[in-house]
This record gives C-alpha cells, structure tokens and sequence, in this order.
C-alpha cells in the first residue's frame, strides 16, 4: 500500500478528527476563555472515560454485534473498588484485579449467551445490563457507599499541563487495541468474524470463543472505566454509566466502523470519542437549553456518522 | 387423517409461539393464588388500560422489527406527542381532534423520514433512529420543559372508558388484532415480511423494497403517537422524559412475544402478550413481596429465559430442517 492509498483509506478518520478540532476551535473563539488549561485537562480526561468503553465497545462492535450492558459494568466496577478499597490505597492491590475479573465475568456471561446459546447481542445485553442493576441496586440497598483513596482522586483529576493523566493511560491502552485489532491473528479473526461468520467456521476460527472473548474484554474494560471515574466524583451514585451506554456507541459508528461488523478501524473510534465529547462541551458552555442541546447532538451524530460510513462504502 | 398429522406437525413445529401464551397464563395465575383480587374484571380493566401503551409501542415497533431493523425513535415520538397533546390540547371535541390528528401525522412523518434514510444511505437502523431519538427528544423538551401540561377531562374520560366492566383499551385491542389479520395477508404485510427474511432476494424478486420500509417505519411512528397519546389520557398529564422507558420494553416485548431480531418472523399478537407479561411481572414481583431493589434483576432474568427458549428452539429447528 502506497503512502497515498493510506492517506485516502484514513481519509475519514482525519476528517473526524478535523470535525473535532474545528469544534474546539469554534467554542474557544465564541467563549474566549474557555480553551485554558485547566478546562482542556477535562476534557480531555472526559475523552478519555469515554474512549476506556470505546475501546470496549470496538470489540463486539467488530464482529457484528453490541454491548448495551455497559453503565452497570461500569457502575460495579466503581463500586467494587470503593468497598474493597475503604479508602485505603494499599489496598487497590488488589483490588484492581478484582474489579478487572468482575468486568471479565460479567462480559464472559454476555459472551456466553450470545455466542453459544445463540441469542440476539442486544437483547441479551440489555437484559444482562438491568440484571447487573438489580445485583447492584439489590445489595447495596440503593445506597452504593465506600470511599475511594486520594491516590485515585490524584490519578483522576491530575495530570500535566493540558493533558490528564487518564489521556496518557487511554493513550497507551489505545496504541495497544490498536496493535492488537490491526497486527495479531487475534485480532484478523475478530475481523473476519464480522465480514462473515460463515467462512470464518470454515476456515478454522474458533468462532464461539472468539466472539465471547470480545464481549470478555468490553466487561473488563467497562469496569476499568468505572474504576477510574470512581475518583473524578466525591460520592458515587447510582447511574454514574448511564451516558456510557449510547455514547460509546456511537463513538464506535462516528468513527466509520459499521455496526455490520468486519470493517473500520479504531483510531477511528479515538476520533468518535474527540467529537462526541467535545461537542458535548460546546454544546453546554454554549448555555443552550437541554432541548436544543439533545436536537444539536442528533444532528450531529446523524451527519458525523453518515458522513463517516459513506466513506467506508466507498473504499470497500 | 391427514389433517390431524398436519396439526400435530405444526404443534410440534411452533411449540415456541405458544410459550408467551403459556407464560402470561401462569404470570396471571400465580398472582390469582396471591391475591383474588387480581382475577376481577375490575383489575384487568384497569390493567389493559396500563398496559396500552406499551401494546401500541410495541405493536408498532414489531413492524419495524420484522423487516430486520430497529426504532429507538419510538420514544422520541411518545415524547412528542404525549408533551403536545398535554400542552395545547383544548377541553373541546375539535381542538381533540385536531391534536390527535397532528399527533399522528407526527409520528407518522419522523417514521417515513427514518425508512427513507435508513433504506437510501444504509445507515444501520440502530444509529439512525438513535439520531432521531434524541432529536425528538429535543424538541419535546422545547414544548414542555418540565412535567406537567393539562388534560381536557373528557379526553381522559373518553380513552379510558368501561362499557360495564369492559374498557375501550380491550375494544381497540381486539380491533387490533383483527386489523393485522387481515394486514398479514396483505401485499404490504407480505412484503415485510419477505425483506426480514431476506432483503436481497426480496429486492430480486421485484419487492419495492424502498416503499415497503418507509410503511414499516411510518407505521412504527404512527403508532408511536398513538402510544403517546393514549398515554397523556392515563397519566394525565406531559412529561418530556416519558418515552425514554419505552425504547427498551417495547422491543423486549415483541422479542418476549416471538418475533426475531433477525426480521421475518413473529407478529404482533405476540408483542402484545409481551406487553402484558412485561406489565404483569411488576405487579407479580410486588405481591410476590420481592423487594423493588431487586425486581430488575428478576426482569432481566425473565427476558434472558424467554429469549434463549426461543434460540434454543430455532437451533432444534435449524437441525431439524438440515436433517429433513
């Protein structure tokens, strides 16, 4: 592949990425003050929340199918932490690797229903999302309590200059979905799952597995997500993963991968998660109401995502 | 003779569109022995009127659902409508017309525009009508910032009328159903059906595939309105969020009721059977004395059964027909 065929292949995701900036650009210039630092730090720790399901979410997304159990993943997994935790640093020891194994159970049984017991990705999804609520809701009484080390308020909110310290981690941890997704047999299999199952049976893929691996590494990395925001707010609630269920799919279709499965890639996805937040901050230091706000933001996502999947057509 | 294997043969072919039947049976009957109270007329008036919403809603995205795709617009459109009529509707017969009828016109318009779209660009359904979702539920909040608005009382009366124990929601009800009937048989209704099982053969076999989607989804938002509309009648007043818990349950509805994911099969009598289980497991898990903390989770169990019952099903049938 030539330097110019990569460039007109990537041409959608720059665009995206282009819309997103020009979006930034904008909102600074009408509200002169808002690009300081300390306003781009959170945006770009914002960014970052999302992109942790996003990266989830590109998985399953991949080989044609969903995750909707995404808020209440996430919600378990900031509440895990606080109660192992208690407010003790030394504890997240442990701690981590077990909010990450909750994320990779919850996901395993996601996995398990669709790919081997056969049932449709976004019923089972939105089933296993309300019972995890009611798992949630049902033992904590309604209350989630707990308290979340200082270190993780630090790991939250910090970061240097513009850039959050949860950038830098999404950062990284998208170089390696990247790696993963784009360079390994792994993640070839995942792709041709979602161009056609049929042929990726006969070609010796172990398709059921693969599959609920996808599903497998969203739970984790929505309770990784959770787990991470539990030290941007200073009590947690009920619904803190509400937005995360929507948003980071549409993250995912902004980006140009096609809910179909099997095309796309995910530094389009990173692109999805610039805009949707990014709009999401114009849109409300903009003081519009909440009506116009939620027309604006369907409009956009209409355009971005036509926008983004007609190119997608057009390379295939 | 003959007919009696043929019967059996079907029995044994469809035993899964009973078991919606059978559930709704055994949900209505346990809560008979918790409390007899449920088993009169008076109750299940007042539960069919509860429920029609949610029958509309999923009746009308059963449409949607049987070509293959998906309308999470249904709960913009009950936004809309229900804050509209809550809003500018009159105590008097032709300002309640008028209403209805923009209502209606409403939903029907935002159902044509996600078809057209949806068929044109191929852009998923998922993602569409998630735009158009939250578009709609935009505007409903430009109409009605907060809950409230007022209803005409001859309006609520009017919906919610009992001729002695039988309320008009059961009427409609039955109208319904005879109505899909004879839509089933239709060119329309066929064609549906045909692009769920398989849209390329359908557009091959001369099927206009265009016309047939935007009937589907328009018949989705039309009755969509009517949710919302029969909604501002029972709960009397306009919310600009009261949508939002419909996206999910009417589709769970229609999935519970037997119609696939996948399109092509199911039909709407099943989605209502799917409205009134999803509605009567609340009032199950109340008298059951389950606690509300955990009732989603009993929900969410229920669905996940109900659905992999019906996939269990299809695979037998798949070995079935590769044996056969």
């Amino acid at each position: 592949m030539t330097a110019k065929e990569t460039l007109k292949r990537n041409a959608s995701i720059l665009l995206t990425f282009i819309i997103a900036f020009a979006l930034l650009a904008f909102v600074s210039v009408m509200k002169p003050g808002y690009a300081n630092t300390a306003n781009l730090k959170m945006i770009s720790i914002s960014i970052a929340m999302l992109g942790f399901t996003a990266i989830g979410q590109t998985f399953p997304i991949l080989t044609g199918g969903m995750d909707l159990s995404v808020p209440w993943v996430f919600c378990i997994g900031a509440y895990l932490c606080a109660m192992l935790t208690g407010g003790e640093p030394a504890k997240m020891i442990y701690a981590v690797p077990v909010v990450l194994l909750a994320g990779l159970v919850m996901g395993a049984l996601n996995g398990f229903g669709i790919a081997y017991v056969g049932i449709a990705p976004v019923i089972m999804t939105m089933a296993s999302n309300i019972i995890f609520q009611g798992l949630l809701v049902g033992f904590t009484n309604g209350t989630p309590g707990g308290k979340i080390p200082d270190g993780m308020k630090n790991l939250a909110t910090g970061g240097v200059g513009a850039v959050g310290w949860m950038f830098l981690i999404w950062v990284v941890m998208s170089v390696l979905t990247w790696v993963i997704l784009s360079k390994t047999s792994y993640g070839r299999k995942i792709y041709a799952i979602g161009n056609s199952m049929t042929c990726s049976l006969y070609s010796g893929i172990n398709v059921k597995l693969v599959k609920m691996s996808t599903y497998m590494i969203c739970g984790m990395m929505a309770a990784l997500g959770g787990l991470l925001y539990s030290g941007r707010v200073t009590q947690l609630y009920l619904g803190m993963g509400s937005n995360y269920q929507m948003e980071s799919v549409s993250a995912v279709a902004i980006g140009g991968i096609s809910l179909m499965g099997g095309s796309g890639s995910y530094i389009g996805t990173m692109a999805g998660c610039f805009v949707i937040v990014i709009l999401d901050g114009l849109l409300t230091a903009m003081s519009f109401s909440q009506g116009v706000q939620k027309v604006i933001y369907g409009i956009v996502l209409f355009l971005a995502v036509l926008l983004s999947s007609r190119r997608t057509g057009r390379t295939e | 003779m003959e007919n009696k294997r043929t019967f059996k043969q079907k029995l044994s072919d469809n035993w899964l569109a009973i078991v919606p039947y059978a559930m709704l049976i055994i949900i209505v009957a346990v809560m008979g022995i918790l409390n007899t109270n449920t088993l009169k007329a008076s109750y299940i008036a007042n539960k069919c009127d509860n429920s029609f919403s949610l029958v509309l809603a999923a009746v009308g995205q059963t449409f949607v659902l049987l070509t293959g795709g998906f309308d999470l617009s249904v709960g913009g459109v009950i936004c809309i409508t229900n804050c509209l009529a809550a809003v500018h509707m009159q105590d008097s017969a032709g300002s309640i017309l008028l209403w209805s009828v923009i209502c209606i016109i409403i939903g029907i318009a935002i159902g044509m525009f996600n078809g057209f779209v949806i068929e044109k660009t191929k852009l998923q359904p998922f993602i569409a009508t998630l735009a158009t979702q939250s578009v709609c539920m935009g505007l409903a909040l430009l109409i009605l910032k907060v809950d409230g608005g007022k209803v005409p009382r001859s309006y609520m009366k009017a919906l919610t009328k009992r001729f002695g124990d039988l309320p008009l929601s059961a009427i409609l009800l039955v109208i319904m159903i005879l109505l899909w009937l004879y839509f089933k048989n239709t060119k329309t209704g066929m064609n549906i059906y045909a692009i769920g099982s398989n849209k390329k053969s359908a557009r091959l076999n001369g099927i206009p595939v265009l016309r047939t989607m935007v009937t589907a989804y328009a018949l989705s938002g039309c009755f969509a309105a009517l949710a919302g509309l029969y909604r501002t009648a029972v709960v009397a007043s306009g919310s600009p969020t009261a949508g939002g818990d419909f996206v999910m349950s009417s589709i769970s509805a229609a999935v519970i009721g037997g119609t696939a994911l996948a399109g092509g099969s199911g039909g709407i009598i099943g989605s209502i059977i799917g409205a009134f289980i999803l509605r009567y497991i609340t009032d199950l898990l109340v008298f059951m004395k389950v606690s509300s903390y955990w009732s989603s989770l009993v929900q969410g169990v229920l669905l996940i059964l109900a659905v992999a019952l019906s996939a269990y099903g299809n695979t037998l049938k798949k070995r079935k027909e590769g044996v056969g």
